[in-house]
């Protein structure tokens, strides 16, 4: 009993080191993770708002989530997952290997710069994703092997990585061709019926993407803004390799800038390089083939946007190509070479180490290996060192909440002042997040989709989609008053966040009349009359109501069918045994 | 191999990842924010 529970207590033990002070009561508003008590489901938490659907259906999944358990709770279960599904999952792809093996490659996955900088610029729903990749390549390779019910599995662990574009792409690009490529075992009609399904999957967050006017036009400013930084000098290809590198100076570690790093790099990819045959052993051929196909692709997108003689060309992509805004946070797609690198290396030092007898010596070996990612990188412990931390909103918001749902309140929309997307509220000692206003508003609001990066040229404006927001934006610099800007944009209300720096507010709320005025939020109501604003088209809703359907529909019924599958192989545990166990000595694949 | 030769392996390994550790923790803990001067919150920094 203590045997099977070990790998779990180690995996929570790892995660309260890891996240330290963010696992105590309350809320971690840091950079993009933002959650709130209640979030409310808007026409923009299903992609049909006037920002691109960066983050559908994570909004929509936690619209529903938050109406049962606050929004803290399910904050905290994502922190504990990430790092405790990450480390299971890089662990059991090595089932049958050593226990040091196992334990290098979970500390490799889960102590890495990948996860520290993405959790550092608070992007935990593409960090579950990642945690997922290894459980995803697992049923995939279950399902070439033709293990029954691995698909219904697969189709589960992608629809929860699926919660963003991104973690989508990712658990399509790894998955799809793994399970259903050539020489699957899997028959032809389940692998194009899996295949469909994952696709089906992605059709929440593709669908409005596809019908958002901007879809072909994300701002190639953001393709440089958001390339890969190399770290400490040793250029882009190092910096790749440590799977480092986040465009966000202020999201990476100190440590990041010392010689060990580029040291350690080297030294995982040597023995990454190394562990290969052993791992397509252990995984198959064709499974170690194509994720580490993915892993150079991601590499190689990473590198050419922080290459001056390539940047260009991804700024052309980016502005160009439908979609293309996808690749300009390069670093991102770092996921697969980082799930690779987690398990060969290991494999790889076990190799190496193949003629070496001395217990002392293949155990400190081993233990060091465990130790690596921490040695390299200290500073993630605890929260960063307790830059992760939890703050609580003050009264106002919950006040201001219930003013706007009040029976005798207008109709209309909310525009939010302080007139940027970030804000570094006192209450939440000056850390820097995306403005909570959107979030935890129960109306849609109009808020500035600009995004403001210091480069060492000077700061640089990334032009967000939204039009009514471009309307405000010259609006505010024209220094008309906001009273005759807002009714014809449908806006009724506005919203003034206060104890964060931002442009001043001046003069923009005169003739506005105040309904809460609390000291650290304050809510004003538009006087006259005001115009409503075009609701989405009937096509655009019809069709994006069909692709959460859908793919609601592919996902619960993989739930159930997973969840039938699980309890049923609990109750034949101890019997004996009638399917003969898979051989994976006679695999290609 | 002999026990001194593994010994000299283990305490290689011990005081890199003893000393990486450390040495990293100070770096860090000593490290000095950049003062924020600007009046609007900039979503981060590349340099």
């Amino acid at each position: 009993m203590i045997r099977r529970a070990a790998p779990l207590l180690w995996a929570f033990g790892l995660a309260v080191v890891v996240l330290g002070p963010a696992l105590a009561p309350g809320y971690v508003l840091q950079y993009d993770m933002v959650f709130v008590p209640q979030q409310a489901l808007l026409p923009a938490s299903f992609g049909l708002g006037g920002q691109l659907p960066r983050a559908v259906p994570q909004d929509a999944v936690m619209g529903v989530l938050t109406s049962v358990l606050p929004g803290s709770v399910w904050q905290h279960i994502a922190l504990l997952a990430i790092v405790v599904v990450g480390a299971l999952g890089a662990s059991q792809l090595l089932r049958g290997q050593p226990v040091l093996v196992r334990a290098a490659a979970a500390m490799l996955f889960v102590w890495s710069p990948y996860v520290a900088q993405r959790l550092l610029i608070g992007g935990w729903s593409l960090l579950l994703a990642v945690a997922l990749l290894p459980w995803i390549l697992q049923a995939a390779i279950d399902v070439r092997r033709g293990a029954a019910g691995a698909g219904w599995r697969l189709l589960l662990l992608v629809g929860v990585a699926s919660l963003t574009p991104t973690g989508g792409l990712l658990a399509l690009a790894l998955a799809a061709p793994v399970a259903a490529g050539p020489r699957s075992r899997s028959p032809l009609p389940h692998r194009i019926a899996l295949t469909a399904g994952i696709l089906a999957l992605q059709l929440p967050w593709a669908v409005p993407s596809l019908l958002h006017p901007a879809a072909a036009a994300s701002d190639p400013g953001g393709a440089l803004a958001f390339a890969l930084r190399p770290e400490g000098g040793w250029g882009p290809l190092v910096t790749a390799l440590g799977t480092g590198g986040i465009w966000n100076a202020q999201a990476a570690l100190p440590t990041r800038e010392l010689l060990l790093a580029p040291v350690a790099a080297v030294l995982l990819t040597c023995l990454a390089v190394a562990g290969l045959r052993p791992l397509s052993r252990v995984l198959g051929r064709a499974a170690v083939l194509w994720l580490g196909t993915c892993a150079v692709v991601g590499i190689a997108v990473a590198v050419l946007g922080a290459w001056s003689a390539s940047s260009g060309a991804m700024e052309s992509i980016v502005s160009a190509v439908p979609g293309g805004g996808l690749l300009r946070d390069g670093q991102k797609w770092l996921a697969p070479w980082l799930l690779l690198m987690s398990v060969s290396a290991p494999l790889g030092l076990q190799r190496l180490l193949r003629h070496v007898t001395d217990r002392t010596v293949l155990a400190s070996l081993g233990i060091g290996l465990v130790l690596l990612p921490v040695a390299v990188m200290p500073d993630l412990a605890w929260g960063g060192l307790g830059r992760m931390r939890t703050t609580d909103y003050p009264q106002d918001w919950a006040e201001v909440r219930d003013a706007l749902q009040a029976p005798d309140a207008l109709q209309g929309d909310i525009a939010v002042l302080p007139w940027s997307a970030f804000r570094a509220f006192t209450w939440n000692r000056g850390r820097t997040s995306l403005d909570p206003a959107p979030r935890y508003l129960p109306r849609t609001t109009v808020v500035d989709d600009s995004l403001l990066v210091a480069t060492p040229d000077g700061v640089v404006r990334v032009s967000g989609e939204d039009p009514r927001s471009r309307d405000v934006t010259a609006a505010l610099a024209a220094d008309r008053p906001l009273a005759e800007v807002l009714p014809p944009l449908g806006v009724a209300y506005v919203v003034v966040e206060l104890t964060t720096p931002g442009p001043a507010v001046g003069s923009a709320v005169d003739g506005l009349d105040p309904v809460v005025l609390g000291s650290t939020l304050q809510l004003y109501a538009v006087p006259g009359p005001v115009g409503p604003w075009p609701p989405p088209s009937r096509t655009s809703v019809v069709a994006v109501a069909l692709a959460f359907l859908v793919a609601g529909l592919v996902l619960i019924t993989s739930a159930a069918r997973t969840g039938a599958s699980w309890a049923g192989a609990r109750r034949n545990r101890g019997r004996p045994a009638t399917v003969p166990a898979v051989d994976r000595s006679k695999e290609d694949t | 191999m002999s026990g001194i030769l593994a010994a000299i392996i283990a305490a290689i390994v011990g005081g890199v990842v003893a000393g990486g550790a450390s040495f990293g923790l100070v770096q860090s803990l000593t490290v000095v924010p950049e003062p924020v001067t600007a009046e609007y919150v900039v979503y981060g920094t590349t340099g």
